[in-house]
């Protein structure tokens, strides 16, 4: 007979205020295998763990059943201690006392009633629980980064720093992201292009970080420590090694008024071109779309005043695999454009912009050269009303969250446009400021005491245009709230933060998971902020969710840090509950049929296809195999599986019928009663 | 030839019989048969929901339950505050529809009646549907030179899960109608404004008000006709435009959909109740061209 | 978010979430509503409709304190802000949060009559006044006559004068007819009202009543 110990923690009164952990412990014992059984306020602490371990030690235990509180929280801590004592971790088994029963009950006997059947479940299949060892997968020590703003940038040049080589794919021509539209930055006011452009070419140019840019990840397979990714180099339809980032092209471009994507469709671009003088890498690429060549066939004037042939109208999509062990999503946001607010004057007005379109306004190398001046006529406005939480904060508009920056770039923007323009009139249209960061409040302070902006508590009900300027309701609602039509020459709406439009699409390319409004998912929102669930992925930036810059570059080499700390191990080791095909010896083999019903339901691709062959080689049989690399221990396979020739490592059929068994015959009358 | 169950309520049996005489005619020469509904009540306009919630939905549901035994599905509901009380009645009654059945039953039934099958309809859905086959083919004066403010007011557009309407801030319908019918329309910023219509009896000062407003911004961007599909919008911006207007500001014709619609079919002034306006619509007639070649290819 | 299974019972915001399916708790205050507010201008609203639904909050939040409390009702109950109210609807389609402001205006409207606690403004009376001539007329003759409702309505309201340049010219027009229609029989009308008002009595209780948080 197994000898089992079984451990009560009182958990402080988290357990014991609902549980009697004595009796429950007194109850353990009658239950068939169990050798020793105690309950005690704290096992895991130090002297709850020595009691764990003394007790295997001196009780000779074979198994022990911690009854305590959620696997999540302590199952390791517990293992631990277990394998501390000579014993096998996974002979340690946990038993949730606390989220599933102390917590949800207020009945104190019902509740230890109930504590000792979830015990003695426990205590059935840990007498099925076999020794298991740790998977080990190989690794391959090269990294992932999609995407190449400022986070891509700062997850690149940390692991490369580390001595890893990394493999940085961005869409756009060029590194950036959104970081290099910017105009200042808050809460210091140092210009965003002359902090970044320096770690761009850094990443550019640096020795183990491969640039590939205007490129896109197509397919990921494999998984942590050995992806496969393939990735897609859009045809720039310029060749990259011939071309020396002359401008002849652009130059010769006769397609001179298209809206530039980088100006945010303020300022002016050529169909042939870098997206902004500073682009790295400084190679231009070609918008087909709006190519005359490529339309009719009767320009190529960039084709014929390139010095060194690089213009080449005929190069194609090339696809690249790369081998890597780990993955940073740093994929970053969009931000909603103001066509989702009729509302502010049908949502098509010139004079109404958004908070970035503003950014290029306010910067030197924008389509104004840095003076503020309204889309429309050119004029400098006089009164600029700023609206906050455009889209955000309104769930009628599909989205209950706070983009999170748009407070402290809006009290920036009226700085900037005060500074700019001294006899101009900021308003802000606000709910609240939020300003939580380092010297964030007392920027914003500034913006009012200083600056003089005006801050008014009011969400706006419409902005429409009359005379020539536009008319912005408000309401000021620490004056009693009566309506007030507000005259202003430029309406800028800080418009919500939202996910990239194909982020979903990237996620499941990825196999990682997303929330409602398509943010990508961390394991944990506070403990472990930027691994998925899927391992070997992490995340920087944007794309989790709302971030200012400071934050985005702390989670970037966050990212890094845990990219290089998995690749710091030789070898990868991996739970060991993973499926297990069932295999015998000769003539047997196996009892797989080789159905492959698994291979259709398993949703992380781990099933591979073996060929039993005899020592000749000749095909015996093809049966079904589980890499235990990609294997998640889901499960679904067994459920699928017609032959029952799979089980999945800790959760055997027999060690669940032992348990529903146990559950059964103890027909859940009073334990006394027995 | 199509038919439709047609609910003019009290006030185009009253001041807006102008509005009433327009539909009707366009009807008529559409090929389309109204089907008043027989006997039918008031549908308790503002005054039935500001104070008893039960009279509103009851007077509304006895309205739908006489179309219904009329055999009727869709109803056309000219008047914006009918169209509004009748939609915001269907659309209760088919969020409960336990609720529906108890009513149909104290109504008189008989048993199988489903108050939830009746859709009313408002003039702008109306034509919108009629354009491409038959307002448009049958259009034979072409709406030149007429600049018009749509004003759409509330109880069209708003609430949009009642009215149907999918951006209530920026409705674009009228303008639709009416630049397939050759007119020219105006951007401005008030057509969803209210007119304060409610208020016509009781705080004149009000109507008085919003009327200044709406007419201020239709005129600067240089409208030549405003176009409403509301017989109390009508009142408000035609009855009482001298009223609110100073001296020197230029009065604006206000005509409904419905009559610039049949101005394009063809059919004379007096047959759509033109004659009856406050404000002269007379130099605005005499801009429109005579009846001729169809206005739209459609 | 729906929040309306569980505010106190007697509450006039518990009427308001059983009416309009929103709670007043839903509201942040951002103000869009009285922005947008026609009739929230200086010499109409005497509360905006962001202040009303800020009283209905406190409502919920003090209603363990009777006196608290009623002070708070009497105060959203007897403001002129809702028979101000043109309907329009601009604040209920406008707000982020998805409460129903032009229904909150009608329950306030509907409760302040049932509790007596009516506004006693001149500009509440003369909209109540209205209401009331057309409810009767309604109910009696099925229909409306302008004509009756006006001369109803200045007798009641002893505003005999207002506007008595227009009767003439809209007779003129042939916009005013003489004689009301014929009656319309609102039998049926007002037996489903009283059959309506008995079934929602047996659901929530008397009118004050709320269904329970379970």
């Amino acid at each position: 007979m197994a000898r089992i110990g079984v451990f009560v923690c009182h958990c402080g009164e988290n357990i014991a205020r609902t549980v009697d952990c004595a009796g429950v412990a007194a109850a353990s014992l009658e239950m068939p295998g169990v050798a020793t059984a105690v309950d005690y306020r704290y096992l895991c602490s130090d002297p709850g763990q020595a009691l764990i371990r003394e007790a295997i030690v001196k009780v000779g235990l074979a198994g022990v059943v911690i009854a305590s509180c959620s696997p999540r929280m302590h199952e390791k801590t517990f293992r631990r201690a277990a394998e501390a004592a000579g014993l096998n971790p996974y002979l340690c088994e946990i038993a949730n006392l606390r989220e599933q029963c102390s917590w949800v009950h207020t009945d104190r006997d019902q509740a230890t009633r109930k504590a000792i059947e979830i015990v003695r479940a426990h205590v059935a299949r840990a007498r099925y629980n076999a020794p298991l060892v740790p998977v080990r997968v190989p690794l391959t020590r090269r990294a992932l980064v999609v995407g190449g703003g400022i986070a891509g940038i700062q997850a690149a040049l940390d692991i490369a720093e580390g001595g890893v080589e990394v493999v940085l794919v961005e869409r756009s021509p060029s590194l950036g992201g959104h970081m290099a539209q910017l105009s200042e930055t808050f809460p210091t006011l140092d210009c965003s292009q002359c902090i970044l452009t320096p770690r761009m070419v850094e990443a550019g140019t640096h020795g183990r970080i491969r640039l590939e840019a205007y490129s896109e990840v197509e397919k990921v397979e494999g998984y942590v420590g050995n992806f496969q990714v393939s990735i897609r180099r859009k045809a720039r339809y310029v060749d990259p090694n011939r071309c020396t980032g002359c401008g002849a092209c652009w130059q010769q471009c006769p397609m001179k008024k298209l809206k530039s994507v980088f100006d945010e469709g303020l300022g002016k671009r050529t169909a042939i071109g870098v997206p902004f003088p500073q682009a790295v890498p400084n190679k231009p690429v070609i918008d087909r779309e709006n190519c005359i060549q490529f339309k009719t066939k009767k320009c190529g004037r960039c084709q014929k005043a390139c010095p060194v042939g690089a213009i080449d109208f005929d190069q194609q999509d090339d696809l690249v695999t790369e081998q890597v062990g780990a993955i940073v999503a740093a994929t970053g946001f969009q931000v909603l454009g103001k066509e989702a607010f009729p509302l502010y004057a049908d949502g098509d007005h010139p004079d109404v912009i958004t908070g970035l379109q503003f950014e290029r306004l306010a910067s030197a190398s924008g389509p104004t050269g840095g003076e503020i001046r309204r889309p429309s006529d050119g004029e400098i406005p006089r009164t600029v009303v700023f609206i906050q939480c455009a889209g955000s904060r309104e769930p009628a508009l599909g989205r209950g969250y706070c983009s999170k920056i748009c407070c402290m770039y809006t009290a920036k923007h009226a700085m900037l446009y005060k500074h700019k323009y001294h006899p101009g009139r900021p308003i802000v249209l606000c709910m609240d400021v939020r300003t939580g960061g380092k010297g964030y409040d007392e920027f914003w302070r500034r913006a009012t005491e200083q600056d003089g902006v005006l801050y008014i508590r009011s969400r706006s009900a419409r902005v429409y245009p009359s005379g020539g300027r536009l008319v912005v309701q408000a309401a000021d609602t620490l004056l009693g709230g009566e309506r007030m039509e507000l005259e202003a020459d430029l309406v800028v709406l800080a418009t919500a933060m939202v996910p990239q439009p194909d982020a979903r699409a990237l996620a499941r390319k990825l196999g990682i998971g997303y929330d409602s409004d398509g943010w990508y998912s961390e394991v944990h929102p506070k403990l472990r902020p930027v691994e998925c669930a899927s391992a070997g992925i992490f995340l920087a930036g944007a794309c989790q969710g709302p971030k200012d810059i400071p934050e985005t570059v702390a989670q970037a080499s966050a990212a890094a840090s845990k990219v290089l700390g998995l690749f710091a191990a030789r070898e990868l080791l991996r739970e060991p509950l993973v499926s297990r095909v069932h295999r015998a010896p000769p003539p047997v083999h196996s009892i797989c049929g080789g159905c492959f019903a698994c291979e259709q339901v398993c949703p992380y691709r781990a099933i591979e296809r073996e060929e039993i062959r005899d020592r000749k080689g000749n095909l015996i049989k093809v049966v079904a195999r589980v890499n235990a690399g990609l294997c998640q221990g889901c499960g679904t396979c067994v459920a699928a599986c017609r032959a029952k020739a799979i089980d999945l490592e800790g959760f055997t059929d027999e060690q669940i019928v032992a348990a529903l068994g146990a559950l059964a015959e103890s027909n859940v009358e009073p334990a006394g009663a027995r | 030839m199509d038919t439709i169950g047609y609910f003019p309520g009290c006030s185009l049996q009253g001041s807006a019989f102008d509005y009433d005489r327009s539909v009707r005619a366009l009807a008529q020469q559409l090929s389309i048969v109204l089907r008043e509904i027989p006997d039918w009540v008031c549908c308790g306009a503002s005054s039935a929901h500001a104070v008893d919630r039960e009279v509103a939905l009851c007077l509304a549901a006895d309205t739908l339950a006489k179309a219904r035994r009329a055999g009727l599905d869709e109803v056309l509901v000219p008047c914006a505050m009918c169209f509004q009380r009748l939609a915001a009645a269907s659309q209760e009654l088919t969020e409960h529809r336990s609720l529906a059945g108890e009513i149909a039953g104290a109504l008189g039934g008989p048993a199988d009646l489903d108050l939830t099958r009746v859709k009313a309809v408002n003039p702008v859905e109306w034509l919108v549907r009629l354009l491409p086959g038959t307002l448009g083919t049958r259009a034979r004066r072409p709406l030149t030179g007429l600049r018009v403010a749509c004003y759409y007011g509330c109880l069209l557009v708003r609430p949009p899960k009642v009215t149907r309407v999918e951006e209530p801030e920026a409705p674009r319908q009228m303008e639709g109608i009416l630049k397939a019918l050759g007119a020219t329309t105006v951007r401005w910023g008030r057509a969803t404004e209210c007119c304060g219509a409610s208020f016509s009896l009781s705080r004149k000062s009000v109507v008085l008000r919003q009327g200044l407003r709406i007419w201020e911004l239709a005129v600067e961007a240089g409208a030549n006709v405003l176009c409403v599909a509301c017989p109390m919008c009508h009142a408000n911006l035609d009855m009482r435009q001298s009223e609110f207007l100073s001296e020197g500001q230029e009065a604006l014709p206000v005509l409904y959909l419905t009559q610039l619609a049949g101005l394009a079919a063809g059919l004379g002034p007096e047959q759509l109740g033109l004659g009856d306006h406050f404000v002269s619509v007379d130099r605005l007639l005499s801009t429109l061209g005579p009846v001729g070649r169809p206005v739209t290819d459609t | 978010m729906d929040h309306s299974g569980s505010l106190p019972t007697g509450t006039v915001s518990s009427l308001v979430a059983r009416a309009t399916g929103t709670s007043p708790l839903a509201c942040y205050q951002c103000g869009r509503c009285a922005a947008g507010c026609p009739q929230n201008v200086a010499g109409e609203m005497d509360l905006s409709p962001t202040q009303i639904l800020r009283l209905l909050q406190l409502e919920i939040a003090f209603a363990t304190d009777p006196s608290q409390a009623a002070s708070l009702q009497r105060r959203a109950l007897g403001a002129d802000t809702p028979w101000l109210c043109a309907g329009c609807q601009a604040c209920s389609s406008r707000c982020p949060q998805g409460v129903d402001v032009a229904g909150v205006m009608d329950v306030l409207r509907q409760e302040s009559l049932r509790r007596g606690l009516y506004s006693g403004s001149p500009q509440a009376r003369s909209a109540m006044a209205l209401h009331k001539t057309f409810m009767e007329g309604v109910l009696r003759r099925g229909r409306i006559h302008e004509l009756t409702l006006v001369a109803l309505y200045k007798l009641r309201t002893m505003n005999l004068f207002e506007d008595a340049l227009l009767g003439p010219a809209m007779f003129l027009k042939g916009k005013l007819h003489l004689l009301p229609p014929a009656g319309h029989d609102t039998t049926a009308v007002r037996r489903a009202v009283e059959s309506l008002k008995r079934r929602r009595e047996e659901w929530h209780g008397p009118a004050a009543g709320e269904k329970g948080s379970g």
